[in-house]
């Protein structure tokens, strides 16, 4: 870097020192290949500062997934999008045969960060709900999604693990960056009647099939 | 407690590990440095320090960002041909940068229509959840306008060279750009992106009389927030069942075991009957 940013102020420094002389001559100016009166030439950046167009650019459009199957498990789901709800959580279907899709982070087909993807294992005048079924689901089982385009994104199952609902690494599990995995969410464990809470995650992640 | 039912699948997570970090390549002791061309008809050379930076910049682009040191830097913009920064068109300013925050330095037109610089600040706080952070900044020799989205004003009486920061629910917006008090766009409508986790920066430039008003857009990574977790559970029907299936199993050994021990003493009934009989 040092060097290159000297190179440029020699340069000028040189031919401002040269311009008052005439060109010079003989042997005394042996380094001097091209004696025509050629205009200084413009110092060039050392920098490769990348620019780009402010024009508006053109945003990605997510591909919604629409269905989630897991023979596995039996798991043939429909999925929609969902955001947030009151209290920071994220928004459910509220029929547990719905899952949804958490449309503010990734999709399978984004370039980067996981896909989330939660269903009720169980709510008040439902049958239990499908995802009951990713608690029994093991390593290396296949997980396809559907998109709405009608792409199919294959998944490997890595690991089923239950957190504590306060222990859930949510930072990770919805990350942006760094991964692109496929994590299934729903409850577990204990179900605390006075709360209407179970006290675990059920979290699946499976890993996608390069 | 957690319990994870698969061996080497730490590998779930581990690998996302290290990478909540924003994009941005700020840290303690650095600032990251934009630049944006808003002087129309006129391209530039860009001198940090006395040194070329940006070679034959053009009206409308956007450089960097630079992940430099925090400290003092000073800018001067020449002509293109120029050999040196000793004779500017504008300039040299000083910008002091301060580490762990995000700048955009753009050369502009004030509202008489001269060439002037300021340096933006840029919050990259990261945003709710489900929230993106719209921010506009008036650099046209233009009047005061009203930002409008969906034909509605959302900042009003805008003058340059100020800005405004909303921050909203991630979607699009058709945002239009109108002179203050009227909703008849003098730029847009155009559709533009607010992304969870986004700071998306609107610069209305360009000069209002040469009729080179535009739009120009920076998008900069700033960080989501998740949701603060899953509630997938409401009813306990699947803990219930959970539950009364071992219970079966136990009633249904217990019942097994009643009816053997039942069949041995009907045996023993019989046999003795037949002892009997």
């Amino acid at each position: 870097m040092l060097r290159r940013l000297i190179a440029p102020v020699a340069l000028v420094l040189a031919l401002s020192a040269c311009a008052p002389a005439p060109a010079p001559t003989g042997a005394g100016a042996p380094s001097s290949p091209a004696p025509s009166a050629t205009p200084a030439p413009a110092p060039t950046p050392d920098y490769d500062v990348p620019v780009v167009q402010s024009t508006l650019p053109p945003v990605r459009a997510a591909v919604p997934p629409v269905r989630v199957q897991i023979g596995a498990a039996g798991i043939d789901i429909d999925v929609i999008p969902v955001g947030v709800e009151a209290g920071g959580f994220m928004e459910l279907p509220e029929n547990p045969a719905i899952a949804g899709w958490y449309r503010f982070g990734s999709d399978p087909w984004s370039p980067d960060g996981n896909t989330v993807i939660s269903a009720h294992i169980d709510a008040p005048e439902y049958p239990i709900g499908p995802f009951a079924e990713l608690r029994g689901l093991v390593p290396g089982s296949e997980v396809t999604v559907l998109g709405q385009d009608g792409a199919a994104a294959v998944y490997d199952v890595a690991s089923v693990t239950y957190y504590p609902k306060q222990d859930l690494p949510t930072d990770e599990i919805f990350a942006r960056m760094g991964t692109r995995s496929l994590v299934l969410i729903t409850c577990g464990g204990a179900f605390d009647s006075s709360t209407g809470r179970y006290a675990d995650n059920v979290v699946v992640v499976a890993a996608p099939r390069t | 407690m957690r319990k994870t039912i698969a061996a080497g699948v730490v590998a779930g997570f581990a690998l996302a590990a290290g990478f909540i970090a924003p994009a941005q390549a700020i840290s303690a002791t650095t600032a990251d440095l934009s630049v944006l061309h808003g002087i129309p008809d006129t391209p530039v050379d860009v001198y940090v320090n006395g040194e070329l930076t940006l070679d034959d910049f053009q009206p409308g682009d956007l450089a960097g960002p630079l992940d430099l040191p925090a400290g003092d830097y000073e800018v001067a913009l020449t002509a293109t041909d120029a050999a040196d920064a000793s004779a500017p068109i504008l300039g040299p300013i000083t910008l002091t940068l301060a580490a762990g925050s995000s700048y955009t330095a753009v050369a502009f037109l004030d509202e008489a229509g001269d060439p002037t610089a300021k340096l933006f600040t840029n919050d990259i706080s990261t945003t709710a959840a489900g929230e993106g952070r719209l921010t506009v900044r008036h650099v046209a020799a233009a009047p005061a306008v009203d930002i409008l989205a969906g034909g509605a004003p959302v900042v009003e009486d805008l003058v340059n060279p100020n800005e405004a920061t909303l921050n909203i629910p991630a979607g699009t917006v058709s945002a239009s750009v109108a002179l203050a008090g009227t909703t008849e766009p003098v730029l847009g409508p155009a559709d533009v992106a607010v992304q969870d986790g986004v700071l998306t920066i609107v610069y209305a430039w360009g000069s209002a009389e040469g009729e080179s008003l535009a739009l120009a857009v920076q998008n900069i990574t700033v960080g989501h927030t998740a949701p603060g977790g899953v509630n997938s559970g409401t009813a306990g029907y699947a803990a219930q069942r959970d539950a009364i299936v071992p219970a079966l199993w136990i009633l249904g050994i217990a019942f097994s075991a009643a009816l053997a021990s039942l069949g041995v003493v009907t045996a023993r009934r019989a046999r003795a009957a037949s002892v009997e009989s």
